[in-house]
């Protein structure tokens, strides 16, 4: 039973992480003004340059963001840990591109020319690494138009990081003159060999640790609208045994591959550690994996790393209700929760807005009926296209529907919402627009990339 | 909203970093209090124009500008008055005379010098010492 966490006030928290990123960004950079320097180059020179050192400190920076450290990112939501992958990494590219630019226009006789055969080994190697993370953003950024598979992705995307980050270092510590002085290039040299390590770490090593905790498929149960609930459970004598976790927490899942093969999906777990020895995901068939679903026998090898994320209740204690917005198969997390607070015995009040296209695929249907009786919860269908004799809500999560059900006082309630990004949008502009401050709402993002 | 969150303050990050690696450009770079004059080199004669083109074949602009051009690393404007011909001949090549002064990556870099035909390297040595 979860007892009284301690409460994080969210900003506070938050700004921190981000002052140590700012800190882990600049202090390599800052550090090269320390002792001997270099000769001055001019503005222009030494600005370039100092963008370069910038770019790739971010760069660098990208692999502890989805390292999946979870003290660090426990203040965020996942959604929002992704977004500054993206966000920071499309920058420090920028950076990256302005540092090539300013040298090719300004001092072209420094940059020599493009001829791989008279280009000193680390000019080739900076070449590489631009065009290396290029490739990279761009095939992230437009993974779906380009029409990659998003396993096939997953493993470009970390050939591209590991490629640019090797040569992009080659390049700095081949070529940069602010690492003449054996502390510097050794600083810098270490700081490479950091990142490198953590992908290490993080693709190899993990990855290995997994492997002595296997767990097994138990059963995989067809639900309405196209979805199954998958439930696995430790193998006897695993470590996988000692798995742990809170209600809303999510999983890297495993099926039919190693965890070295970069096979793995996140699925938020829809049971509640108050059943332990058993962990349930309702997968709907929306993508490339999730179409073999299946077909998966009981029996079967899983693998499972985490538990990962914040989306739940247990830092608001405090909180005097919940409302719950979910879109779809988002109803998984929310399920554990709903589970968890019944089995809790909670008396607080509770709302859950479900989103669906029409009657016939709404999961858990009965459940939630069943849950209703245990729990005060107000439950709100929000069907899209509902049959005729509907006297249900009906279209989007609009500020409307939600005005409609929510109490009066609303704001001092906490808000989670769970679904495609669309839905999670709408979401949050309605409630904005009903005065619900933004530090109350939380959101699990399904079908990030 | 969650998402316009995190642009804007990427956003900010991106900002700051910007901002500081020009901060980091300007303190390396303090203006100058008189006008230092930018060498301008006299009309080449042949000779000059010989050891130009040696100092062009060998890509020395990578690491060494003249007048404003090729890398501010180490620029040569004024050499011919700092050194003497043998110093000058010394440096280009990385003689050991001269290795303490060299970064290891210079001293690798300028190598191959060593192997220029005589001629060649007595022209660029000549137009180097002319820079004044």
């Amino acid at each position: 039973m979860a007892g009284q966490v301690a409460r994080r006030p969210f900003l506070q928290s938050g700004a921190f992480w981000l002052g140590i990123y700012v800190c882990l960004v600049v202090a390599p950079l800052a550090l090269l003004l320390i002792g001997e320097r270099p000769r001055a180059g001019g503005f222009w020179w030494d600005f370039a340059l100092a963008m370069g050192y910038a770019g790739l400190a971010m760069m660098g920076l990208q692999f502890a963001l989805t390292a999946r450290f979870k003290r660090a990112t426990a203040p965020f939501g996942i959604d929002l840990i992704y977004y500054f992958h993206r966000h920071l990494a499309s920058i420090a590219v920028a950076l990256l591109v302005a540092h090539a630019l300013v040298l090719l226009l300004r001092y072209p006789q420094a940059l020599g020319g493009f001829d791989p055969r008279r280009t000193p080994a680390h000019m080739a190697a900076g070449w590489i690494a631009l065009l290396a993370f290029l490739a990279l953003i761009a095939s992230s950024l437009m993974r779906k138009q380009l029409h990659i598979e998003y396993d096939r992705w997953r493993r470009l995307h970390v050939v591209l990081a590991v490629l640019g980050l090797v040569t992009a270092f080659v390049h700095v510590l081949g070529s940069a003159s602010y690492l003449q002085v054996a502390w510097k290039h050794a600083l810098w040299l270490g700081l490479g060999a950091f990142w490198l390590a953590l992908v290490v770490f993080v693709r190899l090593l993990r990855p290995l640790l997994l492997t002595r905790s296997p767990w097994r498929v138990v059963e995989v149960k067809p639900e309405r609208g196209r979805s199954w609930t998958v439930a696995v459970e430790p193998e006897p004598g695993s470590r996988a045994e000692l798995f742990n976790y809170r209600p809303g927490q999510f999983v890297w899942l495993s099926l039919r591959a190693s965890p070295f093969a970069l096979r793995e999906h996140p699925f938020s777990i829809a049971s509640s550690p108050s059943r332990p020895g058993r962990l349930e995901f309702t997968v709907k068939e929306l993508g490339d994996f999730t179409q073999t679903i299946g077909s998966i026998q009981p029996g079967e090898r899983a693998y499972v790393d985490g538990p990962y994320g914040n989306f739940g209740i247990d830092r608001f204690a405090d909180a005097p209700g919940f409302v719950f917005i979910a879109g779809g198969v988002g109803i998984a997390p929310v399920m554990g929760l709903l589970r968890w607070l019944a089995d809790a015995g909670e008396i607080r009040p509770l709302w859950l807005f479900y989103g669906n296209r029409d009657w016939d695929r709404v999961v858990f249907r009965e459940e939630l009926d069943a849950l209703s009786l245990r729990l005060s919860l107000t439950l709100v269908h929000v069907l899209g296209e509902p049959p005729d004799e509907w006297s249900g809500e009906r279209g989007y999560m609009t500020a409307e529907v939600l005005n409609r059900h929510l109490p009066g006082k609303r704001d001092d309630l906490q808000y989670f919402v769970c679904g495609p990004e669309p839905m999670i949008r709408l979401a949050e502009r309605s409630l904005d627009s009903l005065g619900v401050p933004l530090a109350r709402l939380h959101s699990e993002i399904f079908d990030l990339a | 909203m969650r998402e316009l969150w995190a642009r804007r303050l990427a956003a900010v990050t991106g900002l700051l970093v910007l901002l500081l690696s020009a901060a980091f450009a300007a303190v390396q770079n303090p203006p100058l209090p008189a006008a230092s004059a930018a060498v301008s080199s006299a009309a080449p004669d042949s000779a000059d124009a010989r050891g130009r083109a040696v100092f062009d074949a060998n890509d020395c602009a990578r690491c060494h500008s003249i007048a404003g051009e090729g890398s501010p690393r180490s620029p040569l404007d004024g050499v011919g008055s700092r050194l003497s011909i043998e110093e000058i001949r010394q440096f280009v090549i990385a003689d050991e005379a001269v290795q303490d002064d060299l970064a290891p990556r210079a001293i690798a870099a300028k190598r191959p010098y060593a192997e220029l035909p005589a001629a060649e390297l007595d022209a660029l040595v000549a137009y180097l010492a002319g820079l004044k």
